[in-house]
């Protein structure tokens, strides 16, 4: 039940990613939903849920966007992976400390995305629009973490309490 | 190394690795696997899609809509004053057009007129990703629309097709990295190629490559699609000059070119299946 409620969640802020958040932009940069949520999930429940909420939100961005599977894919998987490994024993309370994992995550992201874009041949200047995109992304990303942080947590516990509780 | 290897993480790390590999390499290569996979996810969550980006429209329009209201008699000045010149400049392309047809039948052409056969599609979502600049629109295979084709607003080129589902198109932008349109200058009639945001036109801008030295560039020219490769009919607006410079060698120039279209405000396109001739 529990899965099926983050499959659920997952699709909903892809949808909500590709239509509602396209007339947020600033700088013609916007912030990624799923890519947030996936950090934030990799940083809560540890580095292989991350994982593959990172595999399944890059498989659907592939699907509906891209010119073939494995972009978004591996690039999200590794990324909430290295994120979810790397702040395992790091006490995750504090939330500027939730930002500054979301903002390096998001960084993370940027360059292995510019590198496999760049080896299939999918761009072809990535440097030049690196830090353009890169760094107003991850300070949008940075800067609506908590939030989301929060609702998984809020989200977690709910869960606890209807589904794990044994009388 | 021996030790690692029988590591149980390590080894799905190498298996997750050679099947990501190999899925890349297989849909790459072969557009109908992935076409096979697409179709029904897309055709799943499209209609959702639709929904939202409508209740976008009507948020982002009835926001906007407030500080028109100050301005609207000023508005309304400057568009009596613009309908005025518009209309002045309808009699002359009317007596111009006449007068076409005229040296035309003394040359003894034929009077060709092009006709776009065209669908007219909402936008249903857009890339998740900042890299990138895909839509995607609400009309497919069952329209008639393929892979390949040119997808305009009134205001000029848009994009072209580069996947369909039955009722559904993937549509590149042409401020996509990836895509490359040839084109001319309106005025001189020179070709070039239009190339998504590169080095070093702005982001959303485009440039336009493979210029002759000696083309005559200036500020504010038209740019057209050439109809050179065929994807792109003849004639449709790509942008205007903003800027023009030379290549590194002084053998090429290069432009800036601002596209027509606002792509922030994209809501309807037509897709072009295909050209009518109809002759008089």
């Amino acid at each position: 039940m529990r899965t099926v409620a983050y499959v659920f969640v997952i699709i909903t802020l892809l949808l909500l990613q590709t239509t509602l958040l396209n007339f947020s932009q600033i700088y013609g940069v916007k912030p990624d939903l799923p890519l947030v949520f996936a950090l934030c999930m990799a940083m809560i429940k540890g580095e292989k849920v991350g994982a593959v909420t990172g595999f399944f939100n890059g498989l659907l961005e592939d699907i509906l966007f891209g010119r073939f599977l494995g972009l978004n894919t591996i690039v999200k998987c590794i990324t909430t992976y290295v994120l979810g490994y790397g702040s395992r024993d790091i006490y995750k309370g504090p939330a500027v400390l939730t930002m500054a994992l979301v903002f390096l995550g998001s960084i993370l992201y940027n360059i292995l995305f510019m590198l496999l874009a760049f080896f299939t041949n999918e761009i072809s200047h990535p440097w030049y629009y690196f830090l353009p995109i890169t760094i107003p992304s991850a300070l949008l990303n940075m800067i609506i973490s908590p939030l989301i942080y929060l609702a998984i947590t809020k989200m977690e516990r709910f869960f606890n309490y209807y589904f794990d509780t044994r009388y | 190394m021996r030790r690692l290897l029988r590591n149980r993480r390590w080894q799905l790390l190498v298996i997750f690795l050679i099947i990501s590999i190999a899925a890349v390499n297989i849909t790459l290569k072969n557009n109908h696997i992935f076409n096979k996979i697409e179709i029904p996810v897309i055709s799943l969550l499209s209609p959702v899609q639709k929904v939202l980006s409508k209740v976008g429209y009507t948020i982002k329009d009835n926001i906007n809509a407030i500080p028109q209201f100050f301005y609207l008699q000023e508005e309304n000045e400057a568009l009596k004053k613009q309908v005025t010149e518009l209309l002045q400049y309808k009699q002359n392309f009317m007596e111009y057009q006449r007068e076409n047809v005229d040296l035309r039948n003394l040359l003894g052409f034929k009077d060709r007129n092009f006709q776009y056969d065209l669908v007219a599609a909402e936008v249903a979502a857009r890339d998740s990703g900042n890299w990138f600049n895909v839509i995607l629109i609400d009309k497919g295979e069952e329209h008639g629309i393929k892979k390949d084709m040119a997808v305009i607003t009134d205001r000029g080129l848009v994009g072209y097709t580069i996947s369909t589902t039955s009722n559904t198109s993937k549509v590149m932008i042409i401020t996509d990295e990836r895509s490359s349109v040839s084109a001319m200058l309106q005025r001189t009639r020179d070709n070039g190629m239009v190339k998504g945001s590169i080095d070093p036109a702005p982001r959303g801008y485009l440039k336009m490559v493979f210029l002759p030295q000696d083309a005559n560039l200036v500020k504010g020219d038209v740019v057209i699609s050439s109809g050179l490769g065929g994807l792109i009919p003849k004639g449709v607006v790509i942008g205007e000059v903003v800027e023009a410079k030379k290549e590194s060698q002084n053998l090429m120039q290069y432009a800036i070119i601002k596209p027509s279209v606002d792509f922030q405000k994209l809501e309807h396109v037509f897709v072009i299946r295909g050209e009518e001739e109809t002759n008089r």
